[in-house]
Protein backbone atom coordinates (compact mmCIF):
# COMPACT_ATOMS: atom_id res chain seq x y z
CA UNK A 1 0.00 0.00 0.00
CA UNK A 2 3.07 2.27 0.76
CA UNK A 3 4.82 1.57 -2.37
CA UNK A 4 1.30 2.37 -4.22
CA UNK A 5 1.71 6.14 -2.56
CA UNK A 6 5.39 6.04 -3.42
CA UNK A 7 4.57 5.14 -7.07
CA UNK A 8 1.76 7.77 -7.29
CA UNK A 9 3.84 10.20 -6.12
CA UNK A 10 6.66 9.76 -8.09
CA UNK A 11 4.14 9.77 -10.83
CA UNK A 12 2.73 12.65 -10.12
CA UNK A 13 5.79 14.63 -9.83
CA UNK A 14 8.03 13.28 -12.85
CA UNK A 15 4.25 14.64 -14.70
CA UNK A 16 4.23 17.99 -13.01
CA UNK A 17 7.87 18.05 -14.16
CA UNK A 18 6.62 17.38 -18.05
CA UNK A 19 4.54 19.85 -17.71
CA UNK A 20 7.75 22.74 -17.02
CA UNK A 21 9.44 21.16 -19.53
CA UNK A 22 7.16 21.19 -22.05
CA UNK A 23 7.26 23.74 -25.07
CA UNK A 24 5.81 25.52 -27.57
CA UNK A 25 3.10 27.29 -25.64
CA UNK A 26 5.06 30.86 -25.20
CA UNK A 27 3.50 33.71 -26.99
CA UNK A 28 5.96 34.00 -29.16
CA UNK A 29 6.44 30.14 -30.23
CA UNK A 30 2.61 30.20 -31.27
CA UNK A 31 2.12 33.32 -33.08
CA UNK A 32 5.49 32.03 -35.35
CA UNK A 33 4.53 29.19 -35.53
CA UNK A 34 0.72 30.19 -36.81
CA UNK A 35 2.68 32.61 -39.08
CA UNK A 36 4.57 30.15 -40.50
CA UNK A 37 1.36 28.53 -41.48
CA UNK A 38 0.21 31.37 -42.98
CA UNK A 39 2.79 32.19 -44.86
CA UNK A 40 3.24 28.51 -46.06
CA UNK A 41 -0.17 28.56 -47.57
CA UNK A 42 0.04 31.78 -49.06
CA UNK A 43 3.97 31.79 -50.54
CA UNK A 44 4.74 29.36 -53.04
CA UNK A 45 7.68 27.23 -52.07
CA UNK A 46 7.53 28.46 -49.14
CA UNK A 47 8.80 25.72 -46.98
CA UNK A 48 8.14 26.32 -42.57
CA UNK A 49 10.34 23.16 -41.70
CA UNK A 50 13.35 25.81 -43.00
CA UNK A 51 13.46 28.02 -39.65
CA UNK A 52 12.92 27.64 -36.22
CA UNK A 53 9.85 28.57 -33.70
CA UNK A 54 11.57 27.01 -30.89
CA UNK A 55 12.64 28.96 -27.74
CA UNK A 56 14.70 27.85 -24.76
CA UNK A 57 16.21 29.18 -21.70
CA UNK A 58 19.37 28.70 -20.21
CA UNK A 59 17.77 29.79 -16.86
CA UNK A 60 15.32 27.29 -16.69
CA UNK A 61 15.98 23.26 -15.40
CA UNK A 62 15.12 22.47 -18.79
CA UNK A 63 17.23 24.92 -20.83
CA UNK A 64 19.74 23.64 -23.61
CA UNK A 65 22.70 26.60 -22.25
CA UNK A 66 21.55 28.65 -24.91
CA UNK A 67 19.17 31.36 -25.47
CA UNK A 68 17.23 30.94 -28.89
CA UNK A 69 13.95 32.89 -29.61
CA UNK A 70 12.00 32.49 -32.20
CA UNK A 71 12.72 33.47 -35.46
CA UNK A 72 9.82 35.80 -35.84
CA UNK A 73 8.92 38.19 -32.63
CA UNK A 74 5.30 38.41 -31.75
CA UNK A 75 4.75 41.97 -33.58
CA UNK A 76 6.31 40.09 -36.75
CA UNK A 77 4.13 37.30 -36.32
CA UNK A 78 0.99 39.54 -36.04
CA UNK A 79 2.04 41.63 -39.41
CA UNK A 80 2.43 38.41 -41.49
CA UNK A 81 -0.93 37.32 -39.73
CA UNK A 82 -2.60 40.92 -40.24
CA UNK A 83 -2.01 41.00 -44.32
CA UNK A 84 -3.81 39.25 -47.27
CA UNK A 85 -1.62 36.28 -49.70
CA UNK A 86 -2.24 39.12 -51.96
CA UNK A 87 -0.49 41.23 -49.83
CA UNK A 88 2.33 39.21 -48.72
CA UNK A 89 3.08 38.31 -51.86
CA UNK A 90 3.07 41.86 -53.72
CA UNK A 91 4.84 43.42 -50.63
CA UNK A 92 7.89 41.48 -51.33
CA UNK A 93 7.16 39.81 -47.10
CA UNK A 94 6.96 36.12 -48.92
CA UNK A 95 10.46 36.66 -50.45
CA UNK A 96 11.75 37.83 -47.35
CA UNK A 97 10.55 34.81 -45.48
CA UNK A 98 11.94 32.39 -47.80
CA UNK A 99 15.35 33.86 -46.66
CA UNK A 100 14.55 33.61 -42.83
CA UNK A 101 17.41 31.74 -40.93
CA UNK A 102 17.14 28.93 -39.13
CA UNK A 103 17.28 30.71 -35.93
CA UNK A 104 17.66 34.53 -35.38
CA UNK A 105 21.26 35.48 -35.40
CA UNK A 106 20.36 37.61 -32.60
CA UNK A 107 18.87 36.80 -29.44
CA UNK A 108 17.85 40.46 -29.12
CA UNK A 109 16.99 41.12 -32.69
CA UNK A 110 14.49 38.15 -34.58
CA UNK A 111 14.51 38.68 -37.99
CA UNK A 112 12.43 41.51 -39.26
CA UNK A 113 10.07 40.52 -43.02
CA UNK A 114 7.21 42.27 -42.64
CA UNK A 115 7.10 46.00 -44.04
CA UNK B 1 -16.95 -27.99 38.43
CA UNK B 2 -18.35 -30.22 35.09
CA UNK B 3 -21.75 -28.79 35.55
CA UNK B 4 -20.30 -25.12 35.97
CA UNK B 5 -18.44 -25.52 32.63
CA UNK B 6 -21.03 -27.05 30.63
CA UNK B 7 -23.43 -24.16 31.93
CA UNK B 8 -20.59 -21.60 30.40
CA UNK B 9 -20.47 -23.47 27.40
CA UNK B 10 -24.49 -23.52 26.97
CA UNK B 11 -24.72 -19.50 28.03
CA UNK B 12 -21.58 -17.70 26.21
CA UNK B 13 -22.67 -19.38 22.68
CA UNK B 14 -26.46 -18.39 23.48
CA UNK B 15 -25.63 -14.49 24.36
CA UNK B 16 -23.10 -14.16 22.07
CA UNK B 17 -26.32 -15.37 19.66
CA UNK B 18 -28.71 -12.81 21.51
CA UNK B 19 -26.69 -9.89 20.11
CA UNK B 20 -26.31 -10.73 16.67
CA UNK B 21 -29.98 -12.50 15.98
CA UNK B 22 -32.15 -11.53 19.09
CA UNK B 23 -35.01 -12.27 16.74
CA UNK B 24 -34.21 -15.75 17.18
CA UNK B 25 -34.01 -16.27 21.04
CA UNK B 26 -37.22 -14.15 21.48
CA UNK B 27 -39.89 -16.25 22.64
CA UNK B 28 -42.07 -17.57 20.04
CA UNK B 29 -45.17 -15.64 19.82
CA UNK B 30 -48.34 -16.86 17.74
CA UNK B 31 -48.07 -14.86 14.60
CA UNK B 32 -51.15 -12.35 14.06
CA UNK B 33 -53.45 -13.40 11.27
CA UNK B 34 -54.45 -9.98 9.40
CA UNK B 35 -58.05 -9.16 9.60
CA UNK B 36 -59.28 -8.33 6.52
CA UNK B 37 -60.50 -4.64 6.23
CA UNK B 38 -62.16 -4.83 3.17
CA UNK B 39 -61.97 -6.49 -0.06
CA UNK B 40 -60.35 -3.70 -1.55
CA UNK B 41 -57.04 -3.44 0.38
CA UNK B 42 -56.32 -6.80 1.05
CA UNK B 43 -55.98 -7.32 -2.90
CA UNK B 44 -54.43 -3.72 -3.73
CA UNK B 45 -50.08 -4.49 -4.42
CA UNK B 46 -47.95 -1.95 -1.83
CA UNK B 47 -46.80 1.03 -4.61
CA UNK B 48 -43.12 0.48 -5.87
CA UNK B 49 -40.74 2.98 -3.45
CA UNK B 50 -39.83 5.61 -5.53
CA UNK B 51 -36.15 5.48 -6.93
CA UNK B 52 -33.68 7.08 -4.78
CA UNK B 53 -31.46 8.01 -7.98
CA UNK B 54 -31.98 7.74 -12.00
CA UNK B 55 -29.24 7.41 -14.24
CA UNK B 56 -29.18 8.76 -18.07
CA UNK B 57 -26.27 7.97 -20.48
CA UNK B 58 -25.30 11.18 -22.25
CA UNK B 59 -24.51 11.81 -26.21
CA UNK B 60 -23.49 15.29 -27.43
CA UNK B 61 -22.02 17.12 -30.06
CA UNK B 62 -21.00 20.42 -31.11
CA UNK B 63 -19.06 23.13 -31.84
CA UNK B 64 -16.18 25.21 -30.20
CA UNK B 65 -14.55 28.54 -30.26
CA UNK B 66 -11.31 28.92 -28.06
CA UNK B 67 -8.69 31.41 -27.90
CA UNK B 68 -4.80 31.67 -26.52
CA UNK B 69 -3.76 34.56 -26.60
CA UNK B 70 -4.36 36.07 -30.01
CA UNK B 71 -4.76 33.04 -32.11
CA UNK B 72 -8.84 31.72 -32.49
CA UNK B 73 -9.15 28.01 -32.78
CA UNK B 74 -12.32 26.10 -33.98
CA UNK B 75 -13.23 22.88 -32.94
CA UNK B 76 -16.03 20.03 -32.92
CA UNK B 77 -16.56 17.64 -30.20
CA UNK B 78 -17.99 14.37 -29.35
CA UNK B 79 -18.80 13.63 -26.19
CA UNK B 80 -19.90 10.65 -23.94
CA UNK B 81 -21.12 10.88 -20.48
CA UNK B 82 -23.03 9.68 -17.35
CA UNK B 83 -25.86 11.61 -14.96
CA UNK B 84 -27.13 10.63 -12.17
CA UNK B 85 -30.12 12.69 -10.39
CA UNK B 86 -31.97 12.46 -7.47
CA UNK B 87 -35.79 13.04 -8.88
CA UNK B 88 -37.10 14.15 -4.98
CA UNK B 89 -34.65 16.89 -5.46
CA UNK B 90 -33.16 19.17 -8.51
CA UNK B 91 -29.66 18.30 -8.20
CA UNK B 92 -27.68 15.86 -10.95
CA UNK B 93 -24.32 14.79 -11.27
CA UNK B 94 -22.78 14.06 -14.43
CA UNK B 95 -19.11 12.89 -15.47
CA UNK B 96 -17.61 11.77 -19.26
CA UNK B 97 -15.23 11.88 -21.23
CA UNK B 98 -14.73 14.34 -24.69
CA UNK B 99 -12.77 14.28 -27.79
CA UNK B 100 -12.44 18.04 -29.20
CA UNK B 101 -10.78 18.37 -32.41
CA UNK B 102 -10.17 20.98 -34.96
CA UNK B 103 -7.50 24.11 -36.38
CA UNK B 104 -6.42 27.33 -35.32
CA UNK B 105 -7.19 30.25 -37.81
CA UNK B 106 -4.29 29.61 -39.47
CA UNK B 107 -4.55 26.30 -40.22
CA UNK B 108 -2.56 23.94 -37.51
CA UNK B 109 -4.22 20.95 -36.65
CA UNK B 110 -5.72 20.91 -33.19
CA UNK B 111 -6.63 17.88 -30.93
CA UNK B 112 -7.96 18.37 -27.15
CA UNK B 113 -8.90 15.07 -24.67
CA UNK B 114 -10.93 15.56 -21.33
CA UNK B 115 -12.10 14.14 -18.70
CA UNK B 116 -14.52 15.37 -16.21
CA UNK B 117 -17.61 15.90 -14.44
CA UNK B 118 -19.55 18.84 -12.71
CA UNK B 119 -23.06 19.24 -11.08
CA UNK B 120 -26.42 20.55 -12.31
CA UNK B 121 -29.51 22.19 -11.07
CA UNK B 122 -33.16 21.14 -12.68
CA UNK B 123 -35.83 24.35 -13.74
CA UNK B 124 -38.11 22.92 -15.68
CA UNK B 125 -36.40 22.27 -18.78
CA UNK B 126 -33.68 24.44 -18.22
CA UNK B 127 -30.19 23.15 -16.27
CA UNK B 128 -27.84 25.38 -15.40
CA UNK B 129 -24.69 24.19 -13.83
CA UNK B 130 -20.75 24.01 -13.85
CA UNK B 131 -17.58 21.36 -13.58
CA UNK B 132 -14.44 20.55 -13.88
CA UNK B 133 -12.27 18.73 -16.21
CA UNK B 134 -8.58 18.01 -16.52
CA UNK B 135 -7.26 17.60 -20.95
CA UNK B 136 -4.78 16.88 -23.12
CA UNK B 137 -4.36 19.46 -25.60
CA UNK B 138 -2.32 19.47 -28.62
CA UNK B 139 -1.63 21.69 -31.55
CA UNK B 140 0.71 20.94 -34.60
CA UNK B 141 3.76 23.19 -35.51
CA UNK B 142 4.66 24.53 -38.96
CA UNK B 143 8.42 24.27 -38.64
CA UNK B 144 8.33 20.88 -37.38
CA UNK B 145 6.65 17.47 -37.26
CA UNK B 146 6.77 17.63 -33.26
CA UNK B 147 3.38 18.94 -31.72
CA UNK B 148 3.25 21.46 -29.21
CA UNK B 149 1.70 19.34 -26.42
CA UNK B 150 0.26 20.16 -22.61
CA UNK B 151 -1.84 18.54 -19.82
CA UNK B 152 -4.12 21.12 -18.75
CA UNK B 153 -7.12 21.96 -15.92
CA UNK B 154 -10.45 23.39 -16.76
CA UNK B 155 -13.41 24.96 -14.83
CA UNK B 156 -16.72 25.55 -17.09
CA UNK B 157 -19.85 26.69 -16.73
CA UNK B 158 -22.59 25.61 -18.61
CA UNK B 159 -26.48 25.41 -18.80
CA UNK B 160 -28.78 23.32 -21.11
CA UNK B 161 -32.52 23.41 -22.61
CA UNK B 162 -34.78 20.55 -23.04
CA UNK B 163 -36.17 20.84 -26.76
CA UNK B 164 -38.00 17.21 -26.48
CA UNK B 165 -39.00 15.73 -23.55
CA UNK B 166 -39.28 11.82 -23.76
CA UNK B 167 -40.11 11.45 -19.86
CA UNK B 168 -38.67 10.02 -16.67
CA UNK B 169 -35.31 12.66 -17.18
CA UNK B 170 -34.81 11.70 -20.69
CA UNK B 171 -34.73 14.95 -23.40
CA UNK B 172 -33.30 15.65 -26.37
CA UNK B 173 -31.49 18.81 -25.52
CA UNK B 174 -29.22 22.40 -26.44
CA UNK B 175 -26.36 23.03 -24.32
CA UNK B 176 -24.15 26.00 -24.24
CA UNK B 177 -21.03 26.47 -22.18
CA UNK B 178 -18.27 28.34 -21.47
CA UNK B 179 -14.69 27.00 -20.71
CA UNK B 180 -11.43 28.36 -18.97
CA UNK B 181 -8.28 25.65 -19.30
CA UNK B 182 -5.25 26.49 -17.45
CA UNK B 183 -2.41 24.89 -19.62
CA UNK B 184 0.65 23.28 -17.60
CA UNK B 185 3.36 23.96 -20.29
CA UNK B 186 4.71 27.74 -19.32
CA UNK B 187 4.23 29.99 -19.22
CA UNK B 188 1.04 28.47 -18.29
CA UNK B 189 -1.52 30.34 -20.72
CA UNK B 190 -5.18 30.06 -20.06
CA UNK B 191 -6.87 28.67 -23.02
CA UNK B 192 -10.62 29.78 -23.26
CA UNK B 193 -13.95 30.32 -25.08
CA UNK B 194 -17.41 29.05 -25.46
CA UNK B 195 -19.36 25.77 -27.08
CA UNK B 196 -22.84 25.30 -28.67
CA UNK B 197 -23.64 20.97 -28.67
CA UNK B 198 -26.66 19.23 -29.06
CA UNK B 199 -27.16 16.15 -26.95
CA UNK B 200 -29.38 13.39 -25.89
CA UNK B 201 -29.97 12.44 -22.09
CA UNK B 202 -31.57 8.66 -22.17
Amino acid sequence: MRLNRVVLVAAIGLALLGFRCADGFREDEMECENAMSYLAKCCPGFQSDQASCDYSDNSSACGTGVVVLPVLSVSESHCIEGESCDQLRSSEVCAHAQQLPYVPPSASAPQPVCP
Amino acid sequence: MRRVLGLLLVLVPGQALAQARPELLAPATPTPTPTPTSTSTSTEAPPPPAPTTRAHLLLTTGVDYRRIYDIGMTLGHLAVGLAVEQPTTRRAGFFGVEIMGGATEYGLAVVDYRLGGGLEWRFGRFRPGFGADVGWLTIARATTSDSAKTLWLGIYGQATLDLVDFGAGEALYLGARLGFDLLGAPPSPLVWGPSADVGVRF
